[in-house]
């Protein structure tokens, strides 16, 4: 016990000073303790001398329906990957080949090794979540959630420990579930795949009962969200299956809201269900160094890819090969075209990324904007053209958002190929045009779809949506490319400082980003200037952005160490 | 000192290992030598307790792997092939930690100054193994090794990627543990060495025991007298080749 409790301090006390040694991490790290410290003081001293007006009994009622239904909601979602095995222990590192290599080997007890090592990284990759909470929490302040809920400040802090007791039982809980599941699979192939399915479907049934009862509301012109929020709550069928979920999501407002009968029924279940899933992995601990083998071995192609890229492309390559040979994709374009010079990193990079882009997620998300327009017509009938165009425009800006954001694993690849692309005779700014160019196209011609839909959905603001698009074609680019710095940042995802500071300042460095084009579009708006010149303006603004992060991601770029 | 028998070890639809019996004596140096995907590196897994056999028995010092787990465990040192060691730890917090599991700190406190010299790691004893080339962290891993008092040593690739000079350091410790009465099963492919090194050689193709003894006895099996390990190693793949691979069988039901 001792020798892991060790390991895992020095671990994270070296992550830190690491992170210390290096004035770029180092200072960023200073940001966000200054932040956190100065932003929790300011509320704590701006908040302890105000009062607030109570809110109606109703409208405190009626909020507190809608948090604790929005909470459900969102724990449900944050935490069902810890019961999948590719989604939930398999993609983060929860065991290592030097696991493998040196502890499991030793004469220490493997299931005492096995739990420890499960919940203690369990517990610091559940713990972003929680952080995020933290963020929100400090950001908004003391006085948002106070008047939010009863319009006093909280007069039940000592139950503050309450919701993460609860969190990490609930996420102990699913993560032992997931890992008895990848057990079962071991011994019984298939397992894993019909426990996925029957999830799915429940969780499916449950949403199609609620947005049957959301679209009966809508037909008799009641409020549809407010219907739904109260059959999560009431109606049997949806709240019993749910109800551990949402005894956790009072948990989280136990402090402001007192202690409820669904937290206490929240603690018994949770903490029966750990009880017994942690009997049932018991039964199979033979196997957990064979299953945590697997696990270590499938997280060491992930973690290789940062360390070795080389070798992980390689060994990537050969695996899909020999499992498919006959499906690696080959393009007609791209065994005609030539290329010289830099052109041959554009030929490489486009390669990769059409065979590397899973062309159906982009499909999927490219169909959740289109299937939610169809939805809501059918749903509103008539519409005005005004509407038309704020769904629309919000429907094209999300979409770019969020295509953008899921380009992530191409960044990761290219600190895979940071090693090999240095060595070639280009400079570093051409091999990052290089890179970014191709995600930039691959999401041009998606937009390029969702043009069309826009443009079938609302053909008389046809003209509007070609300057939002030139808007959003010169964002894309942008965004990528700041992206692509925070990674070069923050490359080594393994280790648990790099990964907090990388998420923390993901949206706020996007934010600065896009600033100068949100002001001269504001700007555009109020001066009344027409929307081509706003449109020409915005699009200058990115170009500037552009290039400034150009400059930046070639600079951090060319002192990337990929040993990190 | 370490005697396997009937092991069987499969991957989902793959065979890994199938019906493998050895035994390493003390005193002894066994070459475990095979072409890639044999199962030498599954076998030296289930050996050290990694991975769990399907069928069979292992015993270790007297102690049933199966039965005894720790006590067995006490007993033996494994060098990966690969060490993939924990990055985020100096190189003498690693091997503080590799003692603190095996409980000999007391180890540790005599033998670190030691150890940190004989595998040229005094210099970079503070700094992150993150840091250390492919070789120094082979030699990391080695230096792990003899933190505890082990009898049985697994050596898996032991040899790749560490310099000239830390190779020969290593097949002298090697030869020293077995002049002490250690037991040492080194899975290689470098058989120019393991002819040098070993007493004895166990061949293994497809999951399987090919051939099993002496220079001499394997020679004689080949009908090759005079040749090299090599050699002999070649003719006796390749024959099994030609005859078809071994088929590789499920363990029996209990």
């Amino acid at each position: 016990m001792r020798a892991i409790l060790y390991l895992n301090l020095r671990l994270l006390i070296n992550g830190i000073r690491r992170t210390f040694t290096n004035p770029l991490r180092a200072t960023a790290a200073a940001l966000v303790i200054l932040w956190f410290g100065f932003t929790f003081l300011g509320n704590l001293m701006s908040s302890a001398g105000t009062h607030h007006t109570p809110m109606p009994p109703e409208l405190i009622t009626r909020n507190r329906d809608y948090l604790i239904a929005f909470l459900t909601v969102m724990h449900l979602m944050v935490l069902w990957p810890a019961l999948s095995p590719t989604v939930g222990f398999r993609s983060v590192q929860m065991f290592t080949q030097a696991d493998v290599n040196f502890l499991f080997p030793s004469p220490l007890r493997r299931s005492l090794v096995f739990f420890f090592l499960l919940f203690s990284r369990g517990t610091v990759n559940s713990l972003f979540l929680l952080l995020i909470l933290l963020i929100l929490v400090i950001s908004m302040g003391r006085d948002l959630l106070a008047g939010l809920f009863i319009g006093e400040i909280p007069t039940h802090l000592g139950f503050v420990w309450v919701y993460p007791v609860m969190y990490l039982l609930t996420f102990f809980t699913l993560l032992g579930v997931g890992i008895w599941v990848a057990l079962k699979e071991e011994l019984r192939e298939g397992f894993a795949r019909r426990v996925r399915w029957a999830f799915w479907g429940a969780l499916l049934a449950l949403a199609g009962r609620l947005g049957w009862h959301g679209y009966q509301a809508q037909t008799r012109r009641d409020d549809p969200l407010g219907a739904v929020v109260q059959h999560l709550l009431n109606d049997p069928v949806v709240a019993i299956p749910l109800l551990p979920m949402r005894a956790l999501a009072e948990s989280a407002m136990v402090f402001t809201g007192g202690w409820t009968p669904a937290v206490t029924a929240g603690f018994v279940f949770w903490a029966g269900a750990l009880a017994g899933i942690v009997y049932l992995l018991l039964q199979h601990q033979h196997l957990f160094y064979d299953l945590a083998a697997g696990i270590a071995s499938h997280s060491a192609t992930y973690a290789l890819r940062w360390q070795d890229p080389g070798r992980a492309s390689y060994e990537s390559a050969v695996a899909a090969a020999a499992k498919q040979p006959q499906k690696v994709a080959r393009w007609r374009v791209f065994t005609e075209w030539k290329p010289q010079g830099a052109w041959a990193l554009v030929w490489c990079h486009s390669l990769l990324m059409a065979r590397l882009s899973a062309g159906w997620q982009y499909l999927l998300m490219l169909m959740v904007p289109i299937v939610s327009m169809i939805v809501i017509v059918f749903v509103r009938g008539d519409m005005s053209s005004d509407m038309r165009r704020f769904l629309v425009l919000s429907m094209m800006y999300s979409f770019a958002f969020f295509a953008t954001m899921s380009a992530q694993s191409w960044l990761v690849g290219v600190l895979r190929r940071a090693e090999m692309n240095r060595s070639l005779p280009f400079p570093a700014r051409v091999v990052v045009l290089t890179e970014i160019a191709p995600p930039t196209l691959f999401l041009y011609a998606c937009l390029a779809l969702a043009w069309v839909a826009m443009v079938w959905f609302a053909p008389e603001h046809l003209l509007t949506l070609v300057w939002h698009t030139l808007i959003v074609m010169s964002l894309v680019p942008v965004l990528l490319t700041v992206m692509l710095i925070l990674f070069l940042l923050f490359p080594d995802q393994s280790d648990y400082t790099q990964r907090v500071l990388l998420g923390f300042f993901m949206l706020p460095v996007i934010l600065l980003a896009i600033a100068p084009a949100v002001l001269v579009g504001v700007a555009g708006a109020l001066l009344d200037l027409p929307l081509w010149i706003t449109t020409m303006l915005v699009v200058g603004a990115n170009a500037g952005m552009l290039w400034l992060c150009l400059y930046l991601a070639n600079y951090q770029y060319t002192r990337f160490n990929p040993a990190e | 000192m370490l005697e396997v028998t009937n092991l069987y070890k499969s991957f989902k639809n793959v065979q890994a290992v199938s019906g493998l019996s050895l035994h390493v004596q003390a005193g002894e140096i066994v070459g475990l030598l095979g072409p890639n995907g044999a199962g030498k590196t599954t076998t030296l897994r289930c050996i050290c307790g990694i991975l769990r056999p399907d069928a069979g028995q292992i015993i270790i010092g007297g102690y049933d792997l199966a039965q005894q787990e720790q006590q067995a465990k006490r007993l033996i040192a494994f060098i990966p092939e690969v060490p993939n060691p924990y990055e985020l730890l100096t190189v003498r917090e690693h091997i503080q930690f590799v003692a603190m599991c095996y409980g000999t700190i007391d180890i540790f406190h005599q033998r670190i100054e030691e150890l940190l010299h004989r595998f040229d790691l005094k210099e970079k004893e503070n700094a992150l193994v993150a840091t250390l080339s492919k070789g120094m962290k082979q030699k990391l891993a080695v230096a792990c090794a003899f933190v505890h008092d082990a009898k049985v040593f697994l050596c898996d690739e032991p040899l790749i990627g560490i310099d000239p000079k830390g190779q020969h350091e290593l097949k002298s410790e090697l030869q020293r543990l077995r002049d002490e009465g250690c037991a040492v099963l080194v899975s290689t492919h470098q058989l120019d060495t393991a002819e040098r090194l070993c007493d004895r050689v166990v061949i293994m193709q497809a999951g399987r025991k090919l051939a099993e003894g002496t220079l001499e006895d394997l020679q004689a099996q080949a009908q090759m007298a005079d040749s090299t390990l090599e050699q002999v190693f070649l003719r006796l793949t390749e024959e099994a080749e030609h005859a078809g691979n071994p088929v590789s069988e499920p363990a029996p039901a209990d």
